[in-house]
């Protein structure tokens, strides 16, 4: 019994000690969305959503992928559990776990869920993924009868989920080096830095939407020194 | 000697654990709830209308922060 406790107190004991080594190393989510899809955020969606992308389709129902996160202390099996458990109350909803999924990042939890609406009836693939105390969630949806047609663009950007040392990492020398530059300026002409860095994230179209958005939001602070920019697209409504 | 180093092993990692308490309970309310939300939102995303949706760019990211920001002055 006392060895039991014992063992339980040393592996959340270890749990915590690996999130807050983890925190401290501060690895940024990187994935890249499909090619061509539309990037929006608009208002209406939840605090937990950094970024949606959707793509074209012929009925007014298009695919759409978001990218959310959500600060955690459990593992990735608790929080799919918790994920099963809210989603069991849901009426006319299914919700499966279709296994382990392997990624950049490392391993996940692939799960599916099918809802009525007026369009038809829809399908969502959710990847859930945990590391320290984050839970990275990458969600693709269509009607089902379309399903087919963007499992790939969904697979594809949710293989592609890394956790990256910094922002720049993935960039040749060449390449991080307009960067670098902008990002220990002292930002005397916020106007043209604001314009480089635009120049900057859009010479390099290899590194996706989702990339190229964390940098202007992160050059968009620095430039003009705010704390913390909230990303909502009011125009987008 | 081994003993020893488990011990203080075990003594660091209930430290921590405790030290960590507080948080613990408050964070575990809201476990799981991104995922709940990601997936109504993917439907929000889904049935905006033609149009409603940003053209991509740099342009367009550049848009969603400053509009964001309520910021008219900043060059896009």
């Amino acid at each position: 019994m006392i060895q039991k406790e014992t063992t339980a107190t040393a592996t959340k004991g270890l749990h915590i000690l690996y999130s807050l080594l983890f925190s401290l190393l501060a690895f940024l989510p990187y994935f890249v969305p499909p090619a061509n899809w539309e990037a929006t955020k608009p208002a209406a969606l939840s605090e937990y959503v950094q970024i949606g992308f959707v793509g074209k389709a012929s009925s007014e129902f298009r695919p759409s992928l978001n990218f959310a996160t959500e600060e955690v202390d459990v593992s990735l099996k608790q929080y799919v559990k918790a994920v099963k458990k809210m989603h069991s109350t849901e009426p006319q909803t299914t919700w499966r776990d279709l296994g382990k999924f392997k990624m950049q990042a490392g391993e996940g939890r692939l799960t599916e869920i099918t809802s009525p609406s007026a369009w038809g009836q829809i399908k969502i693939l959710q990847l859930l993924f945990v590391e320290g105390n984050t839970a990275y969630i990458l969600t693709g949806a269509a009607l089902k009868n379309e399903f087919a047609k963007f499992q790939n663009d969904f697979m594809d950007t949710f293989r592609s989920l890394s956790l990256i040392p910094d922002i720049f990492s993935p960039l040749s020398e060449k390449k991080r080096a307009p960067f670098e530059a902008l990002w220990t300026a002292s930002h005397e002409h916020k106007d043209q830095d604001w314009k480089d860095l635009q120049q900057a994230a859009a010479s390099c179209p290899e590194m996706g939407t989702y990339w190229q958005f964390v940098v202007l939001k992160e050059g968009y602070s620095k430039i003009f020194q705010k704390e913390k920019v909230s990303l909502n697209a009011e125009s987008s409504q | 000697m081994l003993r020893n180093k488990f011990l203080t092993l075990f003594s660091i990692l209930a430290l921590v654990s405790s030290y960590a308490q507080e948080p613990t309970v408050k964070k575990t309310t809201r476990r799981g709830e991104a995922a709940g939300y990601s997936s109504r939102d993917a439907t929000v995303l889904s049935v905006m209308g033609w149009g409603a949706a940003l053209a991509i760019g740099i342009a367009t990211l550049s848009a969603l922060l400053s509009d964001s920001e309520g910021n008219n002055g900043h060059s896009h």
